[in-house]
């Protein structure tokens, strides 16, 4: 790589404040929109008294000024306190909740990508190799198909043709049994296996287009070994771009899938929160969520960068 | 003149110059006469003129994905906005005695038949009660008492007995070999038909309140099209504006508002819309549940939830629209033609309006349709997880939530609006692929 190392530090330095403000207005937003909401979240159907209720707004510090709560919740937010559960687990902090919950949903979700990318990448070059023919078409068909179907349809189906009793897979999540994970996995990844499938075909067609592909065919290489070594590593290269959107795609997917299959996630528990109108973990779990995905980003795209040593640092539009 | 007869006559319609009046070394005098009638008619172009509207719908007609599509979608919208004039039901009325049918029903003559054979395998099994009186009728008349365990014995044999014996519908069903016919009637209903009443049928049947599931997903789908038509048209306006004031203007603007564009593209978008529309919903359902002016009416009509949505969604979609403008622009604005109109004291608001965005029509309006389909995606996520549209209105993603419950029992009431929206989403897709290809021919591989 001849590309100058400081103009890399630049580029990186500039990626990673950037992603800094993205969490921090997310943060922010997060703060003034629990402002927005109506009514003081200790006015209950109980009515307490006036000095109970001025009481707890000491407590949680509602009776100082909003630019000065802001400040508090920032400084919570950077020492890693969220807030506290109010209604689905009381005054059970939101960190711990996501620190019991996430890793079944990250574990879930790794898989999911996991698969969508080699399914996705294979296929895709399935397509691309049997261009126009009937192979080619039929992928494109279920393809277009996967990224029509929402997630919860994709999860429901599954759910309902192959779970149960007398049917290969159990419709009660039991986090020992691999049986368990196979649908909610298959369910998550089937939409961005299926768009890396349609953008692998469409990068691998651009990468069989070129020069050095004439090159092989006229040294008499195998078209297969062509397609998965000439083309295939040139093709991989903006498939990863696209990696960053579907991560989000995939903790999002969670929330419903994690909600057909019962399954004790972060998801399910966030949608659970939703229903009860728990705000501070909802918030909590945003900005979480939020972060990991804007870092997920950024190290897919650095990565992106560094794979790739034709790619101009300079030139970032 | 031995020359002039070199000039042929050429047919009307062909296109060809005349080779020979370019042929410097034939010059002569006729070269320089005034073009004669056929020659004049000869230059008249045999096709009329086209437009470039005229010209990607003769493209888009040659493709057949994207007009099946098309004939999908337009059969969709007929579904969505002509369908609940044609059925009697109401999308929220409860049809009283036509609670949980399915989308089938035996005929009238049928559930008699059925009933009846019910009724005889209930008449000939003996309770336990029947079983000892005759048992004991027995005894004594062979001259002897039944002992008590005697007894319990023949009470539990004919317990056991009815509970094997007892026939299901099922198993009655399957006995006679009756076939379900179409669509769903309640009993009711099939006795009015019988008596000569026209009687609509549950095409899709009803669900545990008795609702109609056919009207209900019309409803739904027209909820979820005008949601994407609507959002589609609030990323176009923002994005369009935002994108071009960008681009034209260019310098130190354009850098703060990319900086800006680049923050909002990196937020996981259905993550935040999710969180604004829900705290939007209460704010508006709070402030505005007895407001009575005009901005309370339109949330009352349209639903706060749905206006909610709308701005989460409008807030945060509208970056892809406005990058893909804003490039177009940086683009055409260094055409001759803008210089022109600068020269000509044209402001830079005419300029953008009358030069560049009709230049990049194409573009946007491909754009604008795929936004459709992505909002639809989004509009069903959020209703699926109870933050889209409120009851009693539906959507296609509410229904899909609302059928969990009774999955395994009632699996059509979850199927049809799955497929249904499936349908719909893919439709949209290989139209808006259609359009672009024929919109922007240079983008076709």
């Amino acid at each position: 790589m001849n590309l100058g190392s400081d103009k890399m530090a630049k580029y990186i330095v500039k990626r990673v404040l950037m992603a800094l403000v993205t969490i921090l207005a997310i943060a922010s937003l997060t703060f003034f929109l629990m402002k927005a909401i109506p009514g003081n979240p200790f006015l209950s159907e109980k009515n307490p008294p006036q000095s109970v209720i001025n009481a707890l707004n000491e407590k949680y510090g509602l009776n100082k000024s909003v630019p000065e709560q802001y400040l508090i919740y920032m400084g919570n937010l950077l020492r890693g306190d969220l807030g506290e559960s109010i209604k689905t687990q009381k005054n059970y902090p939101v960190a711990r909740i996501i620190k019991e919950m996430f890793p079944t949903s990250a574990k879930i979700g790794a898989i999911a990508i996991s698969w969508a990318v080699i399914v996705g990448v294979l296929l895709g070059c399935i397509s691309a190799y049997y261009r126009g023919r009937a192979a080619d078409s039929a992928l494109r068909v279920v393809c277009t198909l996967g990224i029509s179907m929402p997630s919860f349809v994709v999860a429901t189906l599954l759910l309902l043709w192959l779970c149960g009793a007398g049917k290969p897979f159990p419709t009660i999540f039991d986090g020992s049994n691999w049986r368990s994970y196979v649908l909610p996995c298959m369910a998550l990844g089937f939409y961005p296996m299926c768009y890396i499938a349609r953008q692998t075909r469409t990068s691998m067609l651009d990468a069989l287009s070129q020069e050095y592909i004439k090159t092989a065919r006229a040294k008499g290489l195998l078209t297969r070994k062509i397609v998965l070594k000439h083309a295939l590593r040139n093709a991989f290269i903006p498939v990863l771009t696209y990696l960053g959107p579907q991560i989000a795609f995939v903790l999002c997917g969670g929330f419903v899938v994690e909600k057909v299959f019962t399954i004790p996630g972060l998801g399910k528990y966030f949608v659970q929160c939703i229903t009860n109108r728990d705000y501070p973990v909802i918030m909590g779990t945003t900005i979480f969520l939020a972060s990991f995905v804007i870092i997920m980003n950024l190290i897919v795209d650095l990565l992106y960068k560094v794979v790739d040593p034709r790619i101009n640092l300079a030139k970032e539009d | 003149m031995s020359d002039e007869k070199k000039v042929r006559v050429r047919k009307p319609w062909s296109l060809h110059l005349n080779e020979e009046a370019f042929d410097f070394g034939i010059l002569n005098d006729r070269s320089f006469a005034p073009a004669d009638k056929a020659e004049k008619e000869g230059f008249i172009p045999d096709r009329p003129p086209t437009s470039y509207w005229k010209d990607a719908w003769r493209r888009f007609r040659r493709n057949l994905v994207a007009m099946v599509a098309l004939t999908v979608l337009v059969l969709i919208v007929l579904f969505a906005f002509v369908g609940p004039m044609i059925v009697p039901y109401g999308y929220d009325e409860f049809n009283k005695g036509a609670e949980n049918l399915h989308p089938s029903h035996y005929s009238l003559e049928d559930q008699l038949l059925i009933e009846e054979k019910l009724a005889e395998a209930a008449a000939s099994s003996k309770t336990p009660a029947e079983a000892l009186e005759e048992a004991r009728a027995a005894a004594e008349a062979e001259g002897r008492k039944l002992s008590l365990t005697e007894e319990a014995t023949i009470k539990a044999k004919a317990k056991q007995g009815n509970a094997e014996a007892t026939l299901t519908r099922e198993d009655v069903i399957a006995q006679l070999g009756l076939k379900t016919k179409w669509f769903g009637y309640s009993r009711a209903e099939l006795e009015r038909k019988a008596a000569g009443e026209s009687v609509f049928p549950h095409v899709f049947g009803t669900d545990g309140f008795g609702r109609d599931i056919m009207v209900r997903a019309m409803i739904g789908a027209r909820v979820s099209l005008l949601v994407g038509v609507f959002a589609a048209l609030l990323v176009l306006v923002i994005g369009a504006v935002y994108g071009s004031v960008s681009g034209y203007t260019g310098g130190m603007v354009d850098v703060v508002m990319q900086r800006i564009v680049e923050v909002i593209q990196s937020v996981p978008e259905v993550l935040v819309i999710l969180l604004i529309s829900m705290v939007l919903k209460v704010r508006f359902n709070e402030t505005l549940a007895n407001s009575t002016g005009i901005i309370g009416t339109l949330f009352h009509t349209v639903g706060t939830n749905v206006i909610a949505m709308f701005i989460a969604f409008g807030s945060l979609y509208w970056v892809t629209m406005s990058r893909i403008i804003r490039g177009q622009i940086l683009q055409l604005k260094q055409q001759e033609y803008v210089t022109a109109a600068r020269a000509l004291g044209a402001r830079g608001g005419r300029i953008i309006r009358k030069h560049l965005l009709p230049n990049c029509i194409g573009q946007i309006v491909t754009t604008t349709f795929l936004q459709i389909p992505s909002a639809i995606f989004v509009e069903s996520f959020l209703s699926y997880l109870g933050v889209g549209v409120d009851t009693p209105m539906t959507s296609l993603g509410s229904m899909c939530t609302d059928a969990l419950g009774g999955m395994y029992s009632y699996p059509e009431r979850l199927l049809f609006p799955a497929v249904l929206l499936s349908i719909m989403i893919l439709s949209l897709n290989l139209v808006g692929d259609g359009l672009r290809d024929a919109l922007d021919p240079k983008l076709k591989k």
